[in-house]
């Protein structure tokens, strides 16, 4: 992975826990990503899946989306930016509206982002956020 | 046995997927189709009530829906048994999306199974047992709320994966063991095997079984206490043979040969028995004498066989009726007890069946079905049961006439006349 390549994974686990939209969320995902390859004019990356276990009966384990940068980086950093914290937005609406739907239920997917070398686990607070996208250059 | 129904899907065909294997889900639907053809269960085919029912392979969506709108006689109390092995995925945030096949582009054909509820709905079943071996089952529990009367579902696991279809292998072994002594498949209140207690089976196998793929089932719904077969507390003609000499039991009938064999006084049967061993409560140290039965005890066991018409005379002459000859017949002696104890020291109101409603009712709100509790729970149902020292005795004496005599059951359960 090249340094400016972005790197997007939906980990689940294999758990599509009750209350939440996961293809809603996978959805999202895809959306902000084709969103961000318009802005730098690439192609839209397509997620590739992890399967699940040998045996298991149910759905992938982990999506990922990988998207092949070459561009200027201080022009990335501020889409970079902006796509970080957009998606953050998502992952915590999704895991609100499952709690609101099922009470006391800990969701156990995890939006991971990795810019710059650096791994962001969303949902996160912003300013935990804001911290981590200083450790990778981008601020 | 109650209109049952069943629709058994099995799909090995999943996108990427290889596993179960074409020969496991055929083995587990081969299975189910041999506990058709046995008839245990009486389980008939959706488009034939006379009919066995036939599990599909990968069928179509329509093929299913088909079973559905062509469904025939089925009434209120129809019992529907619908079961689905294979794989899922989620759907939406409370639906579930059950992979039926793949289809030329290799992508899956999927039914939801708000829709097949939806289609088991409208063809008038009104009681749905629902028997989902995929991942993510757990997550549709909001799904069935509607229905929460009217079902039961029994899920390979929760939110996460379920692995092999191993909680098909263990439901259908606990479907197809037949009954044994201290069965713990039978819920005795209920009165036989129940959907719950097969379901709790399959999860004990389940998580003793597999430790490698860890899997935590979970069933809902109200018609988990469906009696799928019944068990009856079959009752003994013979004389239990099981009963302790030193119970109650035991006692009353060794006293009954000991008049038998030699018409006596009171006095002098007391003597015997406290030369037998039977009636021993405390063995004497050093060679001294032990403690025995009180006499007022025998009294009791005395009165007892005459409120039964076993026994005749006064204390000065006791001798045994020709019904008290029949009862000492080991053949006959444990029925012979039964009937002279609903008969005879039971009011002529109460039967052995309603008694045994008291005693259950006792034990539902945790209290000990003493003989004074149970005359209480008589008479707070409108029956006098007064505690004269023969109906003590046959309190006592009951629950040694039932058929699993070991274990604390037999002091709390009075035997049911099956």
């Amino acid at each position: 992975m090249a340094k400016a390549d972005i790197r997007v994974e939906l980990v689940t686990g294999g758990v599509a826990t009750a209350g939440l939209d996961l293809d809603g969320l996978r959805d999202d995902i895809q959306a902000e990503l084709d969103k961000l390859a318009g802005r730098l004019d690439l192609p839209s990356p397509k997620p590739k899946a992890v399967p699940p276990p040998k045996g298991a009966q149910g759905i992938d384990a982990v999506l990922h989306w990988l998207m092949h940068v070459a561009v200027e980086p201080d022009m990335l950093k501020v889409y970079y930016q902006s796509f970080v914290f957009t998606l953050n937005e998502i992952a915590e609406a999704r895991k609100r509206d499952a709690q609101a739907g099922e009470e006391g239920r800990n969701e156990t997917f995890v939006v991971r982002v990795k810019v710059f070398g650096k791994n962001i686990a969303l949902p996160m607070a912003k300013a935990a956020i804001k911290a981590a996208l200083k450790d990778a250059g981008i601020s | 046995m109650p209109d049952r129904r069943a629709l058994v899907i099995g799909s090995w065909l999943a996108k990427g997927r290889d596993r179960p294997s074409p020969q496991r889900i055929r083995g587990l639907t081969d299975r189910w189709t041999k506990l058709f053809v046995e008839d245990r269960y009486g389980y008939r085919s959706l488009l034939d009530p006379d009919g066995m029912p036939v599990p599909l392979h990968n069928p179509r969506r329509t093929e299913v829906i088909h079973h559905f709108e062509a469904a025939r006689g089925v009434g209120a109390e129809t019992e529907l048994l619908v079961y689905f092995v294979g794989h899922s995925t989620n759907r939406e945030t409370h639906d579930l999306n059950l992979v039926l096949g793949v289809d030329d582009g290799g992508n899956d054909k999927v039914m939801s199974l708000t829709q097949l509820l939806h289609e088991a709905r409208d063809a008038n079943f009104a009681r749905i047992v629902c028997i989902l071996d995929t991942c993510h089952a757990g997550r549709t529990r909001r799904t069935f709320a509607q229905l929460l009367d009217q079902s039961f579902a029994m899920f390979a696991t929760g939110d996460a994966y379920a692995f092999e279809a191993n909680f098909s292998d263990a439901l259908l072994r606990a479907f197809e063991q037949p009954i044994r002594k201290n069965d713990q498949r039978v819920d005795r209140l209920a009165g036989g095997i129940t959907y719950a207690r097969l379901f709790e089976e399959a999860r004990r196998r389940l998580v003793v079984g597999n430790p490698r793929d860890s899997q935590h089932p979970v069933c809902f719904g109200d018609l988990g206490d469906t009696v799928v077969v019944e068990a009856p507390n079959v009752v003994s003609d013979r004389y239990n043979v099981f009963a302790s000499d030193r119970t109650v039991y035991g006692r009353i009938f060794i006293l009954l040969r000991l008049i038998r064999d030699e018409g006596r006084p009171f006095d002098a049967l007391v003597a015997a028995a406290r030369g037998n061993a039977a009636f021993l409560l405390k063995a004497g140290e050093a060679g001294g004498d032990g403690t025995y039965v009180s006499r007022t005890r025998l009294s009791d066991y005395v009165d007892f066989l005459r409120k039964v018409r076993w026994v005749a005379g006064r204390n000065d002459g006791l001798s045994v009726t020709p019904e008290g000859r029949d009862a000492c017949a080991e053949e006959r002696s444990n029925r012979a007890l039964i009937d002279a104890v609903e008969r005879y020291v039971l009011p002529a109101d109460l039967t052995l069946v309603r008694l045994d409603e008291f005693v259950q009712g006792l034990l539902r709100d945790m209290i000990p079905p003493t003989p004074g509790r149970i005359s209480d729970r008589a008479a707070m149902s409108g029956h006098v049961l007064r505690l004269d020292g023969a109906t003590r005795i046959a309190l006592l004496l009951l629950p040694t006439t039932g058929r699993f005599m070991k274990g604390a059951a037999d002091a709390i359960f009075p035997a049911a006349v099956g």
